[in-house]
């Protein structure tokens, strides 16, 4: 992560700027920047979203799409429910670093986190929900998060768009109906209803976490760190929690240090504060983009609408 | 490089295991209110064994292919055998600091369940880099500028993922100490699975399977600093303070086996 | 401009070039019939004539039938020309030309075509061609055009007029000045450039640059300067603590990090080029090296235009430096003096202390700077203060969400117009 060098006296500004609570760009510790999220743009998936942490039409940038799949079930997998499975793909056009195989390692890393707060029950949403059959079939939401522009706190964006796509995501209807084969067995059959109109949201995707991540600078942390703050952050550490504030995750990541347990405790606890605002903030950001998307005004992003007045 | 790690003959079990340490206050919960199958507590650690230098290199002539440092863990049915190479001239070499590089993999008979596959699973490379982050912090890396450390983890037999990870670290940590690299202090890990309200030590598989959320702390007790933490599934955010406690508590006392069996190796 | 060619191509008025040479009717035989369907039926009247041909009544069935043929063939041919003057390029256009018309080597063929003009649409009989339709008008006068008019993309044409010489982002091809960029055609003088949106920072001799040391090397360090190469700082083009006319020694050599090592900001000046056109920079002066006590900021570089100074103390108490190449640097302000009396420490890495007024204007000042940088606007000592004072109202951290923004832009924008006027 850590590829811009930056020279002693910079590093120095930006930690001690962090241990007195006012950062490099005039914002306080738990202060996040500007976040624009867009839904439903793309008509091939079943839900998508796009997320974007920073100011002015610049920074992180997430697009997630969600598609759904119907699995034969093979024995060995669980009976009665479905499946989420994760992938994310850092672009090479966020940065030079991710050039071929550079990204390798980014991508298992965030890939797990994605997994970890999604992929089982923990996440909230009702697997049992995604059994078709039991038995035999079954429900895989594939949660493909592409990383388009990096600038600081990749996790945080990334699990907004997956909340976001996950949130928006429609399922079409299944039928299932009972059918005697020839020996007189009655046999379990469904069939997907082919109609646009008649999809049915995922049950339980209100329930889904949100991640903070803090990032550890000299002897305080901060969240949503830049560019600039994750080239000397020492230790960092996401946290998912739920919106009844439960965790939901925790990972650690960056390799140079790591946290006293009673700054672990502290950010444990300030994780549920900040999360508490984030969620509000989803949920005021999220209805906005729905009724845009629903809409259907094809309302440029932020950056152009920007330009656009001056 | 790879036959030596697969030499699994020279390792012959157990002679000797150490029970790990127990403060007065542990016992002060009911040990046996849910019952384990092993009889265990709940706060009890499986016996662990730990035995540095076991492939060829540690006493021997230093050769080409010779490992710097070795190490071999055992906690309960969970094996594993870890070489440290370093630190030596490295691929991605930084002009300021060293780098720590970290291989984790299966043997293809470790899991109970199904034959591992030859090719490195994406699991594997997470846990490489779990690895990596959680016994990074406890090597002076800036000590050796240009210089590359690299540590290959193999699980012999695996017993619950968690329990399988925090035995990497262990082994690591001693693998690393044996091969005589500067170290701020060993990193020890331990994890934890919850069962009702409850936090259990150690979950062996079955354990896990049943745990609704699982937790594994590496923590470096001499410098008091938590090097990894890791949380998988749901908890209320007392049940994560507390398991934080208990965690890096039953992580010291690992870390006292850890410290009794390096020195008994020096000896 | 051959005759032949005048006759198919500049024919003016509607007439449009029929032959392409070699393929010409006459040289296909076809004989008198063609020769009179060739003079006597005007463009655009092949029909009338077809049906006047064809027309039993009209006498002799077999002259007239090899009549109707000849002009069959002709339409065709004419109406392949139009399309074919439409939508080919010139260029194609010549190379055929010569091919046909004589068995000639390769190479003659590619001198001939470098020397002899292409057969250019002459402007002043003003016949629009495919070129002379896409021929930009660089006679306007460029403030009365607007911006709009004058916005070309690659491989446009701008001028064929002799008169002009061509600048940077331009080609030159046959006597036509084309674009190679997509920006905006300036004109100074008789030299015609073309400004592209945005660019690289392309060095001159004397601009004062901030740079980041990427490398360090023999007696020299590689300095990234948001150009196309990185820069070189030479160790003989630095200053060396303990006096400025030290010679510099072995042990200098060997302690180069001390000086700068990589990830380092210095402030320097374009001292000369290298044979491969890589930057040499210099920090010979005191208010030259390395750079402490702030936050740095990149912007584009064409957005920082060249002045007399680039250091600038700001009203608020922040000292910037705008490098020409885009990279800007925003710090502490500390008295000239102060810095003079610590010549020993001009390597230090330690910041001076900062108080938290201090760093909030530095924030604010930075912030200000990304935001004219997102407009778009000249990064000036003028316009960063504008954008400062129009700041003032707002807290530093929330300058850049969308709402504060689009007002500060309403304001400085305003401030600006009323200062030019």
């Amino acid at each position: 992560m850590a590829s811009l060098i930056l020279s002693p006296a910079e590093q120095d500004y930006i930690t001690r700027g962090v241990e007195k609570g006012l950062r490099a760009d005039g914002r306080g510790g738990l202060d996040r920047r500007e976040v624009s999220l867009q839904t439903n743009m793309i008509s091939q998936a079943n839900g998508s979203a796009r997320c974007r942490t920073g100011h002015l039409g610049v920074g992180t940038d997430v697009l997630v799409g969600v598609k759904a799949e119907v699995r034969t079930w093979t024995a060995g997998e669980p009976e009665d429910r479905g499946a989420v499975e994760c992938s994310v793909e850092c672009s090479p056009s966020a940065a030079q670093k991710f050039e071929g195989r550079g990204a390798d390692d980014l991508n298992v890393e965030l890939t797990q986190l994605l997994d970890r707060i999604l992929g089982g029950p923990q996440s909230g949403i009702d697997l049992g929900a995604l059994c078709i059959i039991p038995r035999q079939a079954y429900w895989v939401l594939h949660v493909d998060a592409l990383v388009l522009d990096v600038k600081g706190s990749i996790a945080d964006t990334l699990v907004w768009a997956a909340r976001a796509a996950l949130l928006s995501t429609r399922l079409p209807r299944v039928v299932v109906e009972s059918v005697a084969d020839e020996d007189g067995n009655m046999q379990s059959e469904f069939d997907v209803v082919d109609d646009p109109e008649d999809q049915v949201p995922l049950q339980g995707a209100e329930d889904l976490p949100l991640a903070v991540t803090f990032s550890q600078i000299g002897k305080r942390y901060v969240v949503d760190a830049s560019e600039q703050e994750d080239a000397v952050t020492q230790a960092r550490v996401t946290v998912a929690v739920s919106p009844q504030m439960d965790i939901c995750a925790i990972q650690k990541g960056a390799a140079l240090r790591g946290f006293p347990p009673s700054l672990l405790t502290e950010i444990l606890h300030s994780a549920r504060t900040v999360a508490r605002e984030e969620l509000l903030r989803f949920k005021d950001l999220f209805a906005a983009a729905s009724a845009k998307s629903a809409s259907g005004a094809d309302e440029p992003s932020t950056a152009s609408t920007f330009i656009g007045t001056f | 490089m790879a036959t030596n790690i697969m030499d699994r003959r020279r390792i012959n079990g157990p002679a000797r295991s150490v029970e790990p340490l127990y403060g007065p206050g542990a016992a002060g919960a009911d040990p046996f209110a849910g019952g384990r199958a092993d009889g265990r507590g709940l706060d009890q650690v499986r016996a662990i064994y730990m035995k540095t230098g076991p492939l060829s290199g540690g006493q021997h002539e230093p050769s080409e292919s010779a490992a710097s440092g070795s190490a071999y863990y055992e906690q309960g049915r969970v094996r594993v055998s870890c070489a440290v190479y370093g630190p030596r001239q490295g691929r991605r070499s930084n002009a300021r600091m060293g780098v720590f590089d970290c291989e984790f993999r299966y043997a293809p008979f470790a899991c109970s369940w199904k034959r591992r596959s030859h090719v490195r699973g994406a699991d594997e490379k997470e846990i490489s880099l779990m690895l990596e982050h959680a016994v990074a912090p406890a090597i002076r890396l800036e000590a050796y500028p240009k210089a590359c450390i690299d540590a290959f983890v193999t699980v012999i037999e695996s017993d619950g993922k968690a329990a399988t990870i925090a035995a990497a670290i262990n082994c690591i940590s001693a693998a690393l100490a044996d091969a005589g690299i500067e170290m701020y202090d060993s990193v020890a890990a331990c994890s934890m699975g919850l069962r009702g309200a409850q936090w259990v030590a150690d979950c062996c598989q079955a354990e896990e399977d049943a745990a609704p959320c699982s937790m594994l702390i590496a923590h470096m007790p001499s410098a008091d600093e938590v090097t990894y933490i890791l949380q998988h599934g749901k908890a209320t955010p007392e049940q994560t303070d507390q398991a934080v406690q208990t965690c890096t508590n039953m992580c010291t006392r690992v870390y006292a086996v850890i410290c009794r069996c390096l020195q008994a190796s020096l000896e | 401009m051959p005759a032949g060619d005048a006759d198919e191509h500049v024919g003016g008025g509607g007439r449009i070039g029929m032959g392409v040479a070699g393929l010409g009717p006459a040289k296909r035989g076809g004989g008198a019939a063609d020769a009179v369907v060739r003079e006597r039926i005007p463009p655009g009247r092949e029909h009338d004539a077809l049906a006047y041909l064809t027309d039993p009544k009209q006498g002799d069935v077999k002259t007239l039938t090899a009549q109707a043929r000849t002009l069959r063939k002709v339409t065709l041919r004419r109406r392949w020309q139009a399309l074919y003057d439409e939508y080919w390029k010139p260029r194609n256009r010549l190379q055929l030309d010569l091919e046909a018309a004589s068995p000639i080597s390769p190479t003659t063929r590619r001198r001939r075509m470098r020397d002899t003009p292409r057969p250019q649409t002459d402007r002043v009989a003003g016949t629009p061609s495919w070129d002379a339709a896409r021929c930009m008008d660089v006679d306007m006068e460029a403030p009365a055009a607007s911006v709009a008019a004058r916005i070309v993309t690659p491989g446009s044409a701008i001028t064929s007029d002799p008169a002009f010489m061509r600048g940077h982002g331009t080609f030159g091809e046959g006597g036509t000045i084309y674009s190679s960029v997509a920006g905006v055609v300036e004109r100074i003088n008789k030299l015609v450039s073309v400004r592209s949106l945005k660019q690289r920072y392309s060095g001159e001799i004397g601009d004062i640059v901030v740079g980041r040391i990427t490398a360090v090397g023999s007696k020299r360090w590689s300095v990234d300067v948001n150009s196309r190469q990185d820069g070189v700082l030479l160790l003989s083009s630095i200053n060396l603590p303990g006096g400025i006319q030290r010679r510099k020694s072995e042990s200098d050599e060997l302690q180069m990090r001390t000086f700068f090592a990589e990830g380092d900001l210095v402030f320097a000046e374009v001292q000369s080029y290298f044979v491969d056109g890589a930057l040499s920079l210099h920090t010979r002066s005191i208010q030259y090296g390395k750079l402490r006590n702030g936050t740095f900021v990149s912007v584009f570089p064409q957005l920082v235009p060249r002045s007399r100074t680039h250091f600038h103390t700001l009203p608020c108490g922040v000292d910037i430096v705008l490098g020409v190449n885009g990279y800007i640097w925003v710090s502490k302000h500390v008295p000239a003096a102060a810095v003079e009396a610590n010549a020993e420490h001009i390597y230090s890495d330690k910041n001076e202390p900062i108080a938290d007024e201090e760093r909030e204007a530095i924030a604010r000042v930075a912030n200000c700077i990304q935001l004219l940088n997102r407009l778009y606007v000249k990064i000036t000592e003028t316009s960063v203060i504008f954008a400062y004072e129009e700041s003032l109202g707002h807290a530093a951290k929330d300058l850049l969400a969308l709402d504060t923004a689009t007002e500060l832009a309403h304001g400085v924008a305003a401030r600006l117009k009323q200062q030019s006027e």
